[in-house]
């Protein structure tokens, strides 16, 4: 299992974080912890290099470790933690430059399927892509016609499709897209989607960012795109999420 | 003559007193190109420092300052915490279980120090940080104990090196640390870590003049 640590000069910005991402990643077997603020209460502003290292050397107890950080001192008293740590502790603890709130929560999504530290880094890591394509947009204009989109409906010789609308009001926003994603890590079988309200290409979907990066709004038209041996099933569970609005 | 454990602790608590007197304009320079707490930081772990002192009075100089490091450590908050900590512990480190020790000792240890604090930071000279003090103060010790310069006027040498490295950060671009965000706007400002370390260097050489 993949913990997270979160570093911040703010209890309250650590705090409010691990709250957050609690509320998409709901395991009980994922730990998350901050090291943040200073002075007995935690109330000063400021990071301590000695409470990183005890949050380290907790967290390293069952697994590895992935550090979000916000700024400045955060980085320097995670470094200096990590000298601190006997190297075999270090090895499993890994430093992740992604920003601090979508990072943190990204990781935490991906850390609570039991994904490995690889690849909830990667995950952290694109976490600012999503936000960027949300607010900047793309210059691609939509492709995609209904002919076409008929032609794509059937049952493919690898894989089998289905074609949904979103009805729930925010999109796949992040809580979909984690449930969403948590739902295709429950089946053997993998997914690829395309947004052909939006024109986006097919995106392989590995985590919640790349879900994200679908920009589905309410009335966008997906392509869902499964293979493997739990296609099927996968698929009919997808469906369900979608017309229960996601729970929304 | 040699330097004392006791010149030691008489220079931490030296130390602490002048970051009390000095907390406020640290904190001023910090705000113009910082986020206003280098002062406020400092006292606090100095303070914590003043409080766990006498639990290694009896020690030796590296177990001394090695604790001075740790204290910091854990009080200090702001990247201040860190970087001082490591001049601290690696000095200590440096010199060892000795009750006593020779200029050159100090030379290796505040080496040790700014070795460490460049690692750490990833900064260079000229990056207006505290490297731009430090490095003309230890460049001015080694050249004064080459030159057979007694230990009073050596230490005095490196504080006025680390003067001149202070008032040199004025019109540098800032490149690491929370000033770098500021960017050209960093530029007329002093360092405040420059300036503490300077304050450092500078209570070094008063009270360990007469050793």
């Amino acid at each position: 299992m993949v913990n997270i640590l979160l570093v911040s000069h703010s209890y309250k910005l650590a705090t409010g974080t691990a709250e957050l991402l609690h509320q998409m990643a709901t395991s009980e077997a994922l730990k998350v912890r901050v090291a943040a603020g200073i002075g007995d209460d935690h109330e000063e502003i400021g990071t301590n290099a000695v409470e990183i290292m005890e949050a380290l050397m907790e967290l390293t107890m069952d697994g590895e470790v992935l550090v979000l950080m916000d700024l400045g001192s955060a980085l320097l008293s995670t470094e200096m933690a990590l000298q601190m740590l006997d190297e075999e502790t270090a090895a499993r603890v890994r430093m992740c430059p992604a920003p601090f709130v979508e990072g943190a929560i990204a990781a935490g999504v991906q850390a609570n399927m039991g994904s490995s530290l690889q690849e909830v880094y990667d995950e952290a890591m694109g976490a600012l892509d999503a936000k960027r394509k949300q607010i900047l947009g793309e210059e691609e204009t939509p492709v995609e016609e209904a002919a076409s989109v008929q032609e794509k409906e059937a049952i493919t010789s690898d894989g089998v499709e289905l074609r949904i609308t979103v009805t729930n009001a925010s999109g796949l926003h992040a809580r979909p897209a984690a449930t969403f994603v948590q739902t295709i890590k429950k089946h053997d079988a993998k997914l690829s989607v395309t947004n052909l309200t939006q024109g986006g290409e097919e995106v392989a979907i590995k985590g919640m960012i790349s879900v994200m990066m679908l920009a589905a709004r309410q009335g966008d038209e997906l392509i869902l795109k499964a293979t493997g041996n739990d296609r099927q099933a996968m698929l009919e569970e997808l469906e369900q999420l979608f017309l229960d609005n996601f729970g929304e | 003559m040699t330097i004392q454990r006791d010149d030691v602790l008489n220079w931490v608590r030296e130390y602490a007193q002048v970051i009390e007197d000095n907390h406020e304009m640290l904190t001023e320079l910090d705000r113009e190109i910082g986020d206003a707490d280098h002062g406020a930081n400092m006292r606090r772990g100095f303070k914590a420092v003043l409080e766990k002192l006498p639990t290694v009075e009896d020690k030796d100089i590296g177990t001394i300052l090695k604790t001075v490091g740790m204290t910091l450590l854990s009080k200090v908050g702001g990247a201040g915490g860190p970087l001082y900590s490591t001049i601290f512990m690696k000095a200590g480190m440096t010199i060892g279980a000795k009750m006593e020790m020779e200029l050159s000792d100090w030379a290796q240890a505040l080496e040790a120090g700014i070795a460490g604090v460049a690692t750490l930071g990833k900064a260079q000279l000229n990056d207006k940080t505290m490297l731009d003090a430090l490095y003309p103060a230890l460049d001015a010790l080694k050249q004064a104990i080459a030159d057979g310069v007694p230990t009073g006027d050596a230490l005095k040498r490196s504080a006025e090196a680390a003067h001149q490295g202070m008032l040199a950060t004025v019109p540098l671009m800032a490149r690491k640390g929370r000033a770098s965000y500021l960017g050209e706007r960093s530029i007329g400002h002093q360092d405040p870590g420059a300036t503490s370390t300077t304050l450092l260097l500078e209570s070094v050489a008063r009270i360990w003049a007469d050793c």
